[in-house]
């Protein structure tokens, strides 16, 4: 495909790009021209109410659906065409929705899994003295990356089908990151859990962001994603209809309207910040909670 | 250096225990000497053989494979074919390999997008396809009379005759197979193959070639297969196309269900254990095979995670969860 200048520029300036990605499942259309930028070392919070799309977004990004139309580049390449296993190869890893983790595998093989590949090139198979200590150096690396994210001490070799709902949603995460990624898609990585556990995420998370990975996360909790966001996008019926720094955006009309479901002018969205987001969309009915 | 974890020395306890269980299992037709013993013997490890293939294919990466006969058949046509055409041992040995090789390939690739029970309906197909060319193709197979007078193999200067011959040749074969499978499972390249088939689109988002891996699978199923099929041929010296239907399939399914469909511990345990009370059910006569699915049946019922599942979670409960 040819690039424009322009478009070089811009395909450069961003490690992640999508531009005027289009998805259709037969006459719907579940994203309409979607152009969304991620910088190195950003967090992105990509929100809207329930339907907007977020989710197929994510699936179009990381390779699982091929968009209709339109373009995604990671790290100036196409990858709009590419399998989900060498998006994630390329250095983009992805975490799931409804949860996705290897029921019959333990905490510390599933971590070992993301790395797989790094350690095939080197040796497939394993010496007698590690038939023992299967994975030995991996294992160190697995660990290291299990107390990075923090909570997994003395459940290593747990099955992960048998932790607690939360210990699977970090595993997702620990996973993702065992895979070295320089870009990571965390798709609502906070739903199903309680407050105390949702400000140990956000803690997870930005921790993330500082050791210098470029996140895009979706996510509902809008006092959360504000508070840890530098820039959030609003999808709603598949467009974008808002992006910017998250004390704009919450106090757009538009992305209030969204999340109740009729029109409301600037004025009503009192006080501007997360807690009015909250209360405005908790008094006149959110479609989203 | 990391410390062990109790868990990972029960683990090894459990396996160090299996192993010892194994060999001492393998002595005892040299103790009683009956050549009913060493045929049973051989059977068992046949069994042991071609369901280890089917663990990798279908326990770790998920594929349904019930066709299991007609790998297990092209391996022991395929050896017969070339020592009956002038061949040695070694060279027929190689190219049953290569056979397994190319036949994985050619399963493998045309099905990447068939999964689940289609992917089942698929090697049905392969099994009776595999059973119509060796019923019909006259010339190379001998029909349905098939292959006789297979000529025996000798190693330095002695050839196999006895019944304990080749009940060691069966160790030769079976034990190193174990052992590489055993390696290959808690491999890198095993680890990818249990992650696709636990959950492919995970996998795939973490950088695993879940296509790669399905394939792979495919073909060290039919290389072990193949190498059944020698045995096979290398013991009865005949081979018939009604030997390889779809009931030895099935019953291989059964020994991997109840071994357990995702603990290699449980298929070593359990495929000699139910292949000894196949053998020695026959004392029932035609009862035999009510009893056997009755056992089977309820083993399927009450443990339905298979014996070596049980094991470990028992293994696990007792040693991780205090």
């Amino acid at each position: 495909m040819t690039v424009m200048s322009e478009d070089k520029k811009k395909i450069d300036e961003y490690v992640l790009l999508t531009q005027n990605v289009t998805m259709s499942f037969g006459g719907l259309n579940a994203l309409e021209d979607v152009s969304i930028g991620l910088k190195e070392g950003e967090l992105l919070a990509v929100v809207g109410p329930n339907g907007a799309g977020k989710t197929t977004f994510f699936n179009v990004v990381s390779g699982i659906y091929k968009a209709s139309s339109g373009n995604v580049w990671l790290k100036g390449k196409d990858i709009t065409k590419t399998a989900p296993f060498r998006i994630a190869r390329m250095g983009m890893v992805r975490t799931f929705q409804n949860l996705g983790i290897f029921d019959n595998l333990t905490v510390i093989e599933s971590v070992c899994v993301a790395m797989h590949r790094k350690c095939l090139k080197k040796q497939p198979f394993m010496t007698m003295r590690e038939f023992l200590n299967p994975w030995g150096k991996n294992k160190e690396k697995a660990i290291d990356i299990l107390d990075f994210i923090g909570g997994f001490k003395g459940i290593e070799n747990e099955l992960c089908i048998n932790l607690p709902y939360g210990f699977q949603k970090y595993l997702e995460i620990a996973r993702s990151m065992a895979a070295e990624p320089e870009v990571l898609l965390l798709d609502e990585p906070a739903a199903g859990l309680n407050q105390g556990e949702k400000v140990e995420i956000s803690k997870i998370i930005r921790k993330i962001v500082s050791s210098g990975v470029s996140v895009m996360l979706i996510e509902h909790d809008i006092k959360m994603v504000s508070s840890i966001s530098d820039r959030i996008v609003v999808l709603d019926y598949g467009k974008q209809i808002a992006d910017g720094i998250p004390k704009d955006v919450i106090c757009d009309p538009k992305v209030v309207s969204a999340y109740i479901g009729k029109p409301v002018s600037k004025a009503e969205i009192k006080p501007c910040n997360p807690e009015g987001f909250f209360e405005h969309t908790q008094k006149t009915g959110s479609v989203y909670e | 250096m990391l410390k062990k974890t109790p868990m990972q020395f029960q683990i090894n306890k459990v396996f160090s225990l299996t192993l010892s269980l194994v060999i001492l299992a393998l002595l005892i037709p040299f103790f009683i000497g009956s050549r009913y013993v060493f045929h049973v013997g051989i059977m068992a490890l046949m069994n042991l053989l071609l369901v280890t293939g089917l663990f990798i294919m279908t326990g770790l990466t998920g594929q349904m494979n019930l066709a299991q006969a007609a790998f297990w058949a092209l391996g022991a046509y395929g050896y017969s074919i070339m020592v009956k055409s002038g061949h040695s041992f070694l060279t027929a040995f190689f190219v049953v390999i290569a056979l397994g090789i190319v036949t994985g390939l050619v399963l493998g690739i045309p099905t990447m997008k068939v999964s689940g029970i289609y992917f089942s309906m698929v090697t049905i197909g392969f099994g009776e396809i595999v059973r119509i060319v060796l019923l019909n193709w006259q010339n190379l197979t001998g029909g349905g009379l098939g292959i006789r007078e297979i000529p025996k193999p000798a190693f330095f200067g002695h050839v196999l005759n006895a019944t304990s011959d080749f009940y060691i040749m069966a160790i030769v074969f079976v034990i190193p197979c174990v052992l590489f499978a055993l390696f290959f499972f808690k491999s890198n390249l095993g680890l990818a193959l249990k992650a696709s088939g636990s959950n492919k689109i995970v996998s795939e988002a973490v950088g695993v070639n879940t296509f790669q891996m399905r394939v792979i699978a495919i073909v060290l199923n039919s290389v072990l297969a193949g190498l059944a099929g020698v045995l096979y041929a290398v013991y009865y010296g005949m081979l018939h196309p009604d030997a390889f239907t779809s009931a030895v399939s099935f019953s291989l399914v059964q020994m991997l269900v109840v071994g357990g469909l995702h603990s290699f511990v449980g298929i070593l345990l359990m495929t000699p254990v139910l292949s000894l009370a196949f053998e020695y059910l026959r004392a029932f006569g035609e009862y035999q095979v009510i009893i056997y699915a009755v056992v089977v049946l309820l083993c399927v019922i009450f443990c339905p995670i298979g014996v070596g599942g049980r094991v470990e979670k028992f293994v696990r409960d007792r040693y991780v969860r205090r």
